[in-house]
């Protein structure tokens, strides 16, 4: 019987070490959100969708920025995941490091019309939101440093195990999530192969039109947000540039965006700055995402005006108070 | 708690090392059992476990009930009783918005529109398991073949055994119950034998059902979309995916039960390699074809009698099997098609040809029987097409888009497709090499190096496709 024991043991602890290595190993190339969940809390952070995720460098923020601001890590996630919510913004509030620090927190929020929709929900109830029982939503751990993160992985990462082990070679050249959250993604940038991933995306969020409303609880949800992260430092709100084809989508979605963030705007004395006035300035990978050449120049530039404590991007703030 | 999760692998050698500690107590190892498959089972939804406590309280009381009864009247209502109130169950629970939709439609089809409104009812998990197994034993006692038991925990861990509560084996009452009031043994070669079992009901489950699914899923639901080559395809994984995550099931429950001392009936016999679609019917989920056979295909007469009496107790016995499996006309359907497929056998008196395991004493089977095993497998596969659609109308475009041969290269999902071949070969070799083994992973004759090798080669493909979120398997929607 001992034997029998002995043998199957040896089994279960090969496995069970198999396992727990391939966790410790799991980091830049397995999933775009893992190491987001090791590198514990920060003081000063990114949020918003996947705009931000891969739009915003940390990296470049903090050179720019780094004598007067701790150390900025990029919170960012996707349409589904982060959306402006209570679920979101419960997540910042685990992540955020609210120790008394020597320099200035800076939270950048990345905003766009579609992270204050929500999908075929047209009561706007919150028990349909797409994040509830998400990872996010369910996570405690978010603001933990180390690895492995099981808690993460028993309820965020939905791929095999095995894929632990070789999508770090697999993914190599085709996606690193950063230490500081910074989702970097490489895709063939030649014309054809961007016209290609771009016609299919416009195809797709044409589609998502008929199915995406403004949701007046997300849009309370992120003045919350504001609120919550101005306690702790500065605010800035940030529109990232999308193809034009992508913007005209968005316009039909929400015409009155702008206008709406320079209400929020004012609400909170907080800047808004859009770039959607510059559109053609930048490159994309798919319209809708920028490219990292173009995430680094951004990055630079809103370093820039938070350093230049740059005004609104409003243009005729009065006229939105309701004279 | 599903028996690939991870909190089963927790529960499963938690249980077994308690559960041995109370050795040579089995009064409190039938109470161990019971708790902890009230526990395994409360893990979906608690509120069900007053059903599996009612049902298990009623046919308790009506076999003492029964066996004290004299009066064939008396016994006949007892009966009665019993059957009223497990059918009703699982007519309630199952079938209410069923019946209740059909009759609408069928009022409506005569222009008149009647005002219902369906109940919003949860299936509890594993009611169709259970309800039978329980009636299995008042049956038993009505017919005198066996004595009730007066021990209330024996029985109601009988009815509530976890490893086979939510998805069979259907076990019968003269096979299972009297296994807990003997005193059970482990042995170092009854260990392994079950987690060997578990292991190969494992790789069913995680590497062949849940990756065939995958495919399968995409495809039926959007079958206008593809090519008959790729409808095609869906088809034959639905057939590997249905019988590995079953079998699978299956496996995983035997192998469980020797852990803790008890024989589990065998509930798949290699079914793929049958040579007519009776030999399949005496290989495919024989807990449920042997229990309809049982109570309701001989006690209606059997294959005696004539022609249409023959005719009537097939087409019951597989219209009821498939109704038993859902409440749609899906299965009904399926059923019905199956009795089709069996009568010129049983009218032929062919029906029982096949009774021995195919190539018997050989290594490799003969053309002849290749052939007749390719039919048999092509013919279920046909039938797996209505046993998935979500209508019987789907079920038909389905197997329409097919015949319109518009065969090309494009197979959806192409990559995974030829994944999944080399691991089908792999799983039809293993049991191809076991086919007349009590289970595919009896392999103890072989050497440690050859044994060991396989555990390893298994646990390396089952670690590669698990998931912390665990597929469900798709018997416990019935």
């Amino acid at each position: 019987m001992k034997k029998t024991f002995a043998k199957f043991s040896i089994y279960v602890f090969v496995l069970i070490g198999i396992h727990y290595f391939a966790a410790m190993r799991a980091g830049s190339y397995f999933d775009p959100f893992y190491l987001r969940f090791t590198t514990g809390q920060h003081a000063s952070m990114v949020v918003g969708t996947s705009r931000a995720a891969q739009g915003i460098l940390p990296e470049v923020l903090n050179r720019e920025l780094g004598g007067e601001y701790t150390t900025i890590a990029n919170f960012g996630f996707t349409i589904v995941n982060s959306p402006y919510g209570e679920v979101y913004l419960n997540a910042m509030r685990q992540k955020l490091d609210t120790t008394k620090q020597p320099k200035k927190n800076i939270f950048i929020v990345s905003v766009d019309p579609w992270s204050i929709t929500t999908k075929n929900n047209p009561t706007d109830d919150v028990a349909l939101y797409r994040e509830q029982n998400l990872f996010l939503d369910k996570m405690k751990t978010i603001g933990e440093v180390g690895k492995p993160n099981f808690e993460y992985l028993s309820k965020g990462y939905a791929e095999s195990w095995g894929k632990i082990l070789y999508r770090p070679i697999t993914n190599k050249r085709r996606m690193c999530l950063h230490e500081d959250g910074w989702l970097e993604v490489n895709v063939p940038m030649n014309e054809s192969a961007v016209q290609k991933r771009q016609t299919a995306k416009v195809e797709n969020y044409t589609n998502l039109l008929i199915h995406y409303a403004l949701s007046n609880n997300r849009l309370h949800e992120l003045g919350q947000t504001i609120d919550f992260l101005k306690q702790h430092g500065e605010v800035v709100l940030v529109r990232l540039p999308i193809s034009s084809e992508i913007y005209d989508i968005e316009k039909q979605l929400m015409p009155d965006f702008d206008e709406k963030m320079c209400l929020l705007s004012q609400k909170y004395t907080v800047p808004y700055w859009s770039f959607i006035d510059k559109l053609s300035e930048y490159t994309y990978t798919d319209g809708n995402h920028l490219y990292k050449d173009s995430g680094r120049k951004i990055s630079k530039e809103i370093a820039q005006m938070i350093r230049y404590n740059i005004t609104s991007s409003c243009r005729q703030p009065n006229s939105f108070i309701g004279d | 708690m599903l028996f690939n999760s991870i909190e089963f692998l927790i529960f499963l050698p938690t249980t077994f090392i308690l559960y041995w500690l109370l050795k040579d107590k089995i009064k409190w190892q039938n109470l161990f059992i019971l708790l902890v498959s009230y526990i395994f089972y409360g893990w979906w939804d608690v509120r069900f476990l007053s059903l599996i406590a009612l049902s298990s309280a009623v046919d308790y009381t009506i076999g003492i009930q029964l066996n004290q009864a004299e009066k064939p009247i008396k016994r006949k209502l007892l009966l009665g009783v019993s059957l009223a109130f497990n059918l009703g169950l699982l007519g309630f629970f199952k079938y209410y918005n069923f019946f209740l939709d059909s009759f609408v439609d069928a009022f409506a089809a005569l222009d008149i529109h009647l005002n219902t409104s369906s109940l919003n009812i949860i299936l509890p998990v594993g009611i169709s398991f259970y309800t039978f197994q329980t009636l299995s034993y008042t049956i038993d006692i009505y017919r005198k073949k066996m004595q009730p038991t007066t021990d209330p925990i024996a029985f109601f861990a009988y009815v509530s055994f976890f490893p086979q509560l939510v998805a069979g084996p259907i076990e019968r009452a003269s096979n299972l119950l009297p296994q807990f009031f003997s005193k059970r043994t482990i042995s170092p070669a009854l260990i392994s034998d079950g987690l060997r079992q578990i292991l190969w009901g494992m790789f069913k489950k995680i590497v062949i059902a849940d990756n065939c699914a995958v495919i399968v899923d995409a495809v039926f639901s959007d079958y206008g979309a593809h090519n008959s080559t790729t409808l095609i395809v869906a088809a034959i994984l639905f057939a590997f995916q249905i019988y590995g995550d079953f079998s699978g099931y299956s496996d995983i429950a035997i192998g469980t039960a020797k852990l803790f001392g008890f024989r589990l009936m065998t509930n798949f016999s290699v079914p793929y390699f049958s040579r007519d679609i009776a030999e399949f019917w005496r290989r495919w989920h024989i807990s449920l074809s042997s229990w309809f056979r049982d109570y309701l295909y001989i006690p209606l007469g059997g294959s005696r009698g004539g022609l249409s009496m023959q005719l009537r107790n097939v087409f019951a016995i597989f219209i009821i099997s498939g109704f038993w499996h859902g409440a749609n006309w899906t299965f009904i359907v399926w059923g019905a098609l199956n009795a089709l497929l069996f009568l010129p056998l049983l009218l032929r008196d062919t029906n029982r040809k096949y009774t021995e395991t195919v190539a018997e004493n050989r290594h490799l089977p003969n053309i002849r029987e290749v052939a007749q095993m390719l039919m048999t497998f092509v013919l279920t596969v046909i039938l797996w097409v209505f046993f998935r659609s979500d209508s019987v109308g789907d079920s038909f475009s389905y197997l329409q888009k097919i015949a319109a041969c518009n065969f090309s290269q494009n197979i959806y999902n192409q990559k995974d497709v030829f994944l999944l071949m080399p691991l089908i070969s792999i799983m039809l070799i293993i049991e191809w090499l076991n086919r007349d083994k009590s289970h595919q992973m009896d392999i103890q004759r072989f050497s440690p190096i050859i044994r060991h090798t396989t555990y390893v080669f298994l646990l390396a493909l089952i670690y590669l496709f698990s998931k912390y979120s665990s597929n469900t398997f798709i018997y416990f929607q019935f």
